[in-house]
């Protein structure tokens, strides 16, 4: 692991607007604004923005049960970092310094596709991936060799933003003692409006050469359209011209840049990776 | 473990079995995975909706239970009702325990959130069962029943 990345990519941050529409005799409260982590998620930062919208005099306090979360107009994973929901949003503007906006809406009931996450929900879904991701990197051979208390150690090191802590933490994961490859690596892609993709992607080629960033997100993405064909049969008959001309436009975005698609995949393993020891990559056109 | 491709083929076996013993299985997505529904009463006499799903985890190389419950109005129904007077896991047992047996996460295919029995130990459970039944049969004999799901008399293991 290189630490001036990985403490690159911990730091940056990106801006926030939390809006309430409460009506009332009140009216709506100001906004709130806040510089949040890009590996940092909506389910942890939200009990903060509640807070300070109850401390309006006389207003009525908004319990996180009773709200839910949109973002233009539509519901909001709360469970994926904030970073990824900037990148899937910024895709046209990438250079504008958006503000990330969300609104906290408190009308009932809330629409069906959104779904709240608790803290403790979320501590759940944060220890899963990281061990899924160990299960793809080594077969569980670190996570299951860690102590009981490293686990809630690295989730403490996101909920506090302690980076020397999680430092101390990623290093056991991504670099284990045995020195030993990854098996496979944690990769997940968004394309718009769509649930994330993953599969099983080596780190090297069959021939022994490096797997790029470019290879496994453009196999990712082929297998996931084979697997939809009409039906299990029917093979997909290897990349058309329009595909292959699509997948020189793709853009590749992570913590709001544009990653070089001849990136290592090891590399981008070790030193991009969110603190849930995935890869994010969302999928942009190209300008 | 299971590639997908025999997974696929175990599924649609699975079905067909399962319809022959009138209960009502079906294939999604060209087989991509499998969905039974149903409504439960619980004990409070109200009426949820089950939504259960056997599909194809990539990581593990295994099979998955995924389920959710509803309201009859289409809301999921929060986490704690869901193990207390769904799954009626004991009060004993610690919610970060049954978090770790239990996962919400996003659906792979509806990618909303929905429960999982983690399939972090099928592998291991699987070798022991050591089953010439169908794999899916004997799989869902272990993991059915953490959600309520009993197979038919006549598909019991011997």
């Amino acid at each position: 692991m290189d630490y001036e990345v990985s403490r690159k990519v911990w730091d940056s941050q990106i801006p926030v607007q939390f809006t309430l529409q409460a009506g009332g005799p009140l009216g709506d409260p100001l906004p709130y604004y806040t510089m949040l982590p890009r590996f940092t998620y909506l389910a942890l930062a939200l009990p903060k923005v509640l807070s300070s919208f109850n401390r309006r005099e006389n207003g009525e306090t908004i319990l996180p049960e009773k709200v839910h979360l949109e973002v233009n107009g539509a519901p909001v994973k709360m469970y994926i970092p904030v970073g990824v929901i900037y990148d899937q949003l910024n895709q046209k503007n990438l250079e504008s310094e958006g503000i990330l906006e969300i609104h906290v809406r408190t009308s009932q009931p809330a629409p069906v596709d959104f779904q709240m996450v608790s803290v403790d929900s979320m501590r759940a879904m944060f220890c899963q991936t990281v061990k899924e991701a160990d299960y793809l990197k080594t077969k569980a051979e670190v996570t299951s060799s860690l102590m009981k208390e490293d686990m809630p150690q690295l989730w403490q090191s996101v909920v506090n933003n302690n980076f020397d802590e999680y430092w101390g933490m990623i290093q056991k994961l991504m670099d284990p003692k045995d020195g030993k490859d990854f098996l496979h690596v944690p990769l997940r892609v968004y394309v718009k409006n769509q649930p994330f993709k993953q599969a099983l992607i080596t780190v090297k080629h069959p021939d022994g050469s490096l797997r790029t960033i470019g290879d496994a997100v453009s196999e990712i993405l082929q297998f996931s359209t084979s697997s939809e064909a009409s039906t299990p049969t029917s093979e997909s008959s290897g990349t058309s011209s329009s595909e292959a001309s699509s997948q020189e436009e793709r853009r590749l975005i992570s913590h709001g840049i544009d990653v070089p698609r001849h990136t290592p995949l090891i590399f981008a393993a070790k030193n991009l990776s969110y603190p849930d020891n995935f890869v994010h990559i969302v999928i942009a056109e190209a300008r | 473990m299971l590639s997908e491709e025999k997974f696929r083929e175990e599924l649609q076996k699975f079905v067909e079995k399962m319809s022959e013993n009138k209960w009502n299985w079906q294939l999604k997505e060209n087989g991509k995975y499998a969905r039974e529904t149903h409504l439960e009463t619980l004990a409070s006499g109200k009426i949820v909706s089950a939504d259960i799903h056997i599909l194809y985890n990539f990581t593990y190389q295994v099979p998955t239970l995924w389920f959710n419950f509803f309201e009859n109005n289409g809301t999921p129904i929060p986490f704690d009702e869901v193990v207390r007077d769904i799954l009626k896991i004991p009060e004993s047992e610690e919610s970060d325990s049954i978090r770790q047996r239990i996962s919400h996460y996003e659906h792979p295919i509806l990618g909303v959130l929905y429960y999982n029995i983690h399939p972090c130990n099928t592998e291991k459970i699987m070798k022991e069962l050591k089953t010439d039944d169908s794999y899916l049969i004997s799989w869902l004999s272990v993991y059915g029943q953490q959600v309520g799901l009993r197979l038919p008399d006549s598909l019991k293991l011997h």
